[in-house]
């Protein structure tokens, strides 16, 4: 009961927010350039999503956040399980690992153009990029944590090097890992979005330049929309994978 | 040192002049005893003793560096398969129920079959805790966390059952019943049992004799002269206090 209350008092929040954007706008006389008020955006957005305008845009952004998302969770993931297990490489290659990601995406986007041409590939790349290394770190420093005593319980059980990573770091760390890659889904946007700002000629990300190209504000705001709409539905399925997975770990049914 | 004196004839765990060290500090010093069939030794000392790696070498998890350790007669090289050993922290596994993780050790060993079943019943039913066959660990109490640690040491059937302060995290009352439990069920089965403890009490309760640890050995044995079958009042009795008494005596030093 208090959790529908709870969501009903957020719904009416964000609902009194975009009243006060709309009564501004039209009080204050704000110019659709600087601000559209929530109503330009929406008949933007409803036009434009009719029109059949948005959709190859979005199905380009979709194809990137979770191409990108994909590969950089599947490497981050198991190179934090091998970096986590095998820590004598961890030491050689860690400073390297940490380089690639000190050096500022938006520099490599030229780069992956010259290396990827254009088209989606660079964006898909960039974005595993991005997400690549929270899944790496997460992962990695929960299989260096988990309970010394259990893992010497199953060395007492005879249990072999693969069987004790398997059925018992990757078991225990699967809470962790799921905490970074929800952290890679909200990064995996950011990627694919910047990078079709550089290189791109399809995507919501393109079309937020081509809205301010043509000083078309609610254009951006609409391609924003869609975007955090997007966002919100791969984090809202990434929560419902999460308890699926999670249905019987203590931290999970503690939330 | 006195020297163990308890006949060749059933030991199953011998320890000859063993020593061990980290980086030159000893932990284990010349360290001989033995463990026969059957028989409930307890082991007490201040915390750094080496009680706990004396526990890791009698498993097997670590080698001696000096000396001999002998299961049945053959060097141990890699963890004994015939022992049970049961932590301070129940350590069971979040994502398993109490059914699954009583049947660890046979998953691991890939050897689970139908009369498994009946053993973990067989074993839920013995530590008086059938109702939780399904539920997961976070939803049980600590005393029925240990009590699924206890039965997942049992399932394959141990001849030596290894418990490093097993009960040091419950209260009292759960603590003086699992100590009964514990017994009953070695006594049935007919398993040795080295309990490492630092309650003096409860030592005295449930050994056969005691074994004082200081400074990475042993260096007094207190054989407990009180009846094979124990029961809460024995606490009470004259007898059961002079042995305390004299244990934590020598504790102090």
């Amino acid at each position: 009961m208090s959790h529908k209350f709870d969501y009903f008092i957020s719904l009416l929040l964000g609902i009194l927010f975009l009243f006060l954007w709309e009564f501004l706008t039209h009080f204050m006389q704000i110019s659709a350039l600087v601000l559209p008020s929530p109503s330009s955006i929406f008949l933007t957005l409803t036009k434009g999503l009719s029109s059949g305008y948005f959709l190859p845009h979005l199905l380009q952004t979709l194809g990137e956040v979770l191409g990108g998302l994909l590969l950089g969770s599947i490497f981050g993931m198991g190179g934090g399980i091998f970096l986590g297990e095998v820590i004598s490489f961890r030491k050689l290659v860690m400073p390297y690992v940490v380089m690639t990601q000190i050096i500022p995406k938006l520099a490599l986007a030229p780069l992956f153009i010259v290396w990827f041409g254009f088209g989606s590939l660079p964006c898909v790349v960039m974005t595993a990029l991005i997400c690549f290394f929270p899944m790496l770190e997460t992962t990695m420093t929960a299989i260096d944590n988990v309970d010394v005593q259990k893992i010497k319980l199953f060395k007492i059980l005879g249990a072999s090097r693969f069987q004790t990573l398997i059925k018992l770091k990757v078991a225990c760390s699967l809470p962790y890992i799921f905490s970074g890659f929800r952290v890679s889904v909200v990064l995996s946007l950011v990627g694919a979005v910047v990078s079709e700002f550089i290189g791109a000629s399809r995507g919501l990300g393109t079309l937020i330049i081509v809205g301010q190209g043509s000083m078309d504000t609610p254009m951006i705001f609409a391609s924003m929309t869609l975007i955090t709409a997007m966002g919100l539905c791969i984090y809202t399925l990434t929560t419902l994978l999460e308890s699926y997975f999670l249905k019987n770990y203590a931290l999970n049914r503690r939330r | 040192m006195n020297v163990d004196t308890f006949s060749e004839s059933s030991v199953l765990l011998e320890f000859k002049e063993v020593s061990f060290s980290y980086s030159s500090q000893p932990i284990i010093s010349s360290l001989s005893w033995n463990l026969k069939k059957g028989e409930f030794q307890s082991f007490l000392g201040r915390s750094g003793c080496g009680k706990s790696t004396f526990l890791d070498i009698a498993s097997g998890l670590m080698k001696a560096q000096q000396g001999i350790v002998e299961y049945n007669g053959q060097p141990v090289l890699k963890p004994i398969s015939d022992i049970g050993f049961v932590f301070q922290c129940p350590t069971l596994l979040d994502w398993m129920n109490v059914s699954e993780n009583i049947l660890l050790p046979k998953l691991l060993n890939h050897t689970t079959s139908v009369c498994d079943r009946d053993q973990v019943n067989e074993l839920l039913v013995d530590l008086g805790i059938a109702s939780c066959e399904r539920a997961y660990p976070w939803q049980l109490s600590g005393g029925q966390q240990s009590r699924v640690a206890i039965a997942r040491a049992l399932i394959n059937g141990p001849k030596i059952l290894m418990m490093d302060e097993p009960f040091a995290a419950l209260d009292a009352i759960t603590r003086e019943e699992l100590q009964e439990l514990l017994l009953n069920i070695c006594r049935t089965h007919g398993i040795a049992v080295i309990f490492v403890t630092h309650d003096v009490q409860e030592a005295v309760f449930l050994s056969d004799r005691v074994c004082l640890m200081s400074n990475g050995q042993i260096v007094e044995y207190f054989p407990i002269n009180l009846p094979k079958i124990r029961v809460s009042e024995i606490r009470y009795e004259k007898q059961f206090n002079e042995q305390t008494a004299k244990i934590k005596l020598a504790l102090m030093g």
